[in-house]
């Protein structure tokens, strides 16, 4: 697909600001880097710079408060060596993947319905979606420790129904609340893109499935999952990505057993007082990230080779 | 406070202020050390506390709300490591409240500032075994003015508790597993821990911390979930999910006035005490006015608030005078300082500090 940014029309001025100057300069990738320049400071600035410092520091050492800045490989050598590490590492890859199954599982019949159910007001409904997102990320976390609590919305419901003597203890303080919890909040992210994917299904190809005999069943498996594949990687990426790292929600609702890798890189920070090895975590796990990341999308690209 | 009704009335009494604060400061660190957080701060023209949540209440501060019309700014964190790393990343509150035996590490990070004693009119009146603790002056000069003391042991439902004895093994009675909750941080639990194996919390050898370790380990499976504030705790020691929870004198003040059935633990092995006091930033913005809230919150008038409020010890000997004993006793606090230090295991630095948050941190993740 051709990139609009990459090949807009050439504008006048920029000709004019650059006469004299040989051709090359005139050049359609300068004007798209001249377009593109405000947002490549601002990516600098924030995110090339401080992920640079990252692993400048998780080369180096600290005693107490002083930087010791010799090169060395062990802060990396330690998250292999020692088991806290990659034990938590791999528990938040779960938890997360957990997280990320449970919001697609959910979010695909929503977006289903928007998609094909609602005729008017689909807009509305779009904008209805995203409502948990008007409230802080917080409060969010703290409404389902209301929820799931001991005296909680559902174990009062249950008592009062009769149908326990003693609250259930189970809800809350264990990974599975961070995953009902992580799921909640990261609802509206799966949804759009699935209900994208969805919108852009040519209904003739539904009806021409039909025609050729397709029940409903084989209809959505022949021709609706393949083609929303994009929009459930996309969804799949949204939310895996920033939950592998969550530190509020295992923090409040986690217990001992929902620890994850964003309460040790804390715990590295501001207790241990080591931000070397506290980086060298963070990147470990960036490059984790990026791995499942990748690993995915060629995954889904080579299905969607295989349907088109 | 109409505000503070509704929000816990929407949550059926189980979502406070405090704990809400507290979870805000948590969640607040990455923002609040971009450097427009320091220069907010600094714009600011009262003087700021930086305290633990539940020092913000009006009584404390009256000395300095009389004097400057309206009360200092406030500041909180959840637990002195994450204060510590906060005035690191740049934050510059004019007055820091840390424990006594966090001050050294604190001025040896080049954070505090001396402070001139002759400036606070209620020093005259500070208990006097308490101006010269441990590791709080250094070359002759005070970087520590003390203002509340207390004890650090279990609270416990007494409906719902069996005591078989006085004892830290509570934390370890497997009648009890699951509802049990201790703090997430070393200074809180890993000393007791070590009381109750019968080695020296501030003296440990390899062998020393491998014991404790045990002990924490074999507690783990026990507890519900390691808490970051005492409000966590007390909420869940009033809804009766944990029925024995590490805590504060201040819990005790808390749950009792609830009229909840709790008692204070007075463990045989030795009751934790400890003694924390406020301390001048390096750079503190408002320095007068830093001096006023100092003196202001050592004020009779601020310790009778601490006693009877709050629920903490005060350094001002006045304070006591004005406070009966049914009080002090309401609240597990003794009236002789003196016998209150000597009573039990007084909180210091670890000898070993990484080593100990390394140990625990393993201990809390599983290993």
């Amino acid at each position: 697909m051709e990139n609009p940014i990459t090949s807009p029309p050439e504008p006048r001025t920029l000709a004019l600001v650059s006469k004299g100057r040989p051709r090359r300069w005139r050049n359609r990738n300068n004007n798209a880097y001249i377009l593109l320049s405000p947002t490549l400071f601002l990516l600098v600035g924030v995110m090339c710079l401080p992920v640079g410092m990252l692993v400048a520091y998780s080369f180096w050492t600290q005693n107490f408060t002083q930087i010791d800045t010799t090169f060395t490989l062990a802060n990396y050598a330690a998250v292999f060596e020692k088991e806290i590490y990659l034990k938590i590492l791999l528990r938040s890859i779960a938890i997360s993947l957990g997280v990320t199954a449970t919001t697609i599982l959910l979010a695909y019949p929503i977006a289903y319905f928007i998609a094909f159910r609602v005729t008017r007001q689909k807009m509305l409904w779009l904008i209805l979606i995203t409502v948990p997102f008007w409230t802080s990320y917080l409060l969010r976390v703290f409404a389902w420790k209301v929820i799931l609590g001991y005296n909680g919305v559902i174990n009062s419901a249950l008592i009062w129904l009769g149908l326990i003597d003693a609250p259930l203890e189970f809800l809350l303080y264990n990974p599975m609340a961070v995953v009902i919890t992580l799921a909640h909040a990261w609802a509206p992210v799966a949804i759009l893109p699935i209900f994208v994917s969805l919108e852009k299904i040519d209904r003739s190809l539904l009806e021409a499935a039909t025609d050729l005999g397709d029940t409903r069943f084989e209809r959505f498996m022949h021709i609706t999952l393949p083609l929303t594949v994009p929009g459930v990687t996309a969804s799949f990426l949204l939310v895996f990505i920033p939950t592998v790292g969550d530190y509020v929600t295992p923090q409040l609702v986690g217990g001992p057993d929902g620890m994850m890798i964003g309460n040790l890189m804390y715990t590295l920070f501001f207790r241990v007082n080591n931000w070397p090895m506290g980086s060298a975590l963070a990147i470990v796990m960036i490059f984790a990230i990026t791995a499942m990341g990748a690993a995915i999308w060629m995954a889904t690209a080579r299905a969607r080779g295989k349907v088109q | 406070m109409s505000d503070l009704e509704i929000v816990e009335r929407l949550s059926a009494g189980r979502l406070s202020r405090r704990e809400l604060l507290s979870a805000l400061a948590a969640v607040g660190v990455g923002t609040v050390m971009l450097p427009a957080r320091r220069a907010l701060a600094q714009s600011g023209d009262e003087a700021t506390l930086f305290t633990w949540s539940g020092y913000e209440i009006e009584g404390l501060h009256g000395g300095y709300n009389k004097k400057h019309g309206v009360f200092p700014e406030f500041t909180f964190f959840a637990d002195e490591d994450e204060a510590f790393q906060k005035m690191l990343a740049g934050f510059t509150p004019d007055v820091p409240h840390p424990c006594s035996y966090n001050v050294g590490r604190w001025r040896e990070a080049g954070l505090l500032q001396p402070i001139d004693t002759s400036r606070l009119s209620n020093w005259g009146d500070v208990i006097s075994s308490l101006k010269d603790i441990d590791g709080t002056q250094f070359d002759g000069q005070q970087f520590f003015v003390p203002f509340d003391w207390g004890n650090t042991s279990i609270l416990y439902r007494t409906d719902l508790v069996e005591l078989e004895e006085e004892s830290w093994s509570l934390m370890w009675d497997e009648r009890y597993s699951g509802r049990l909750a201790t703090f997430g941080s070393i200074d809180e639990t890993v000393p007791y821990a070590a009381i109750y194996a019968g080695v020296d919390p501030y003296n440990m050898s390899d062998e020393d911390l491998k014991k404790v370790r045990e002990l924490l380990r074999k507690q783990r499976p026990l507890i519900r979930f390691y808490a970051s504030d005492e409000t966590t705790i007390e909420q869940a020691l009033a809804a009766g999910e944990i029925v024995a929870g590490s805590t504060w004198n201040g819990s005790v003040a808390a749950l009792a006035a609830q009229g909840l059935p709790v008692a204070f633990l007075k463990p045989k092995e030795g009751i934790m005490t400890w003694v924390c006091g406020l301390t001048l930033h390096k750079d503190a913005p408002n320095i007068d006015k830093a001096y006023d809230l100092i003196d202001s919150m050592l004020s009779v008038e601020a310790g009778v608030t601490m006693l009877t409020e709050v629920g903490y010890g005060h350094a001002n000997a006045k304070a006591f005078e004005k406070v009966d004993d049914a009080t002090l006793e309401a609240v597990g606090l003794q009236r002789d300082v003196e016998a209150f230090l000597a009573s039990g295991v007084f909180s210091r630095q670890f000898k070993n500090r990484d080593a100990v948050t390394a140990m625990f941190e393993e201990v809390k993740a599983g290993l």
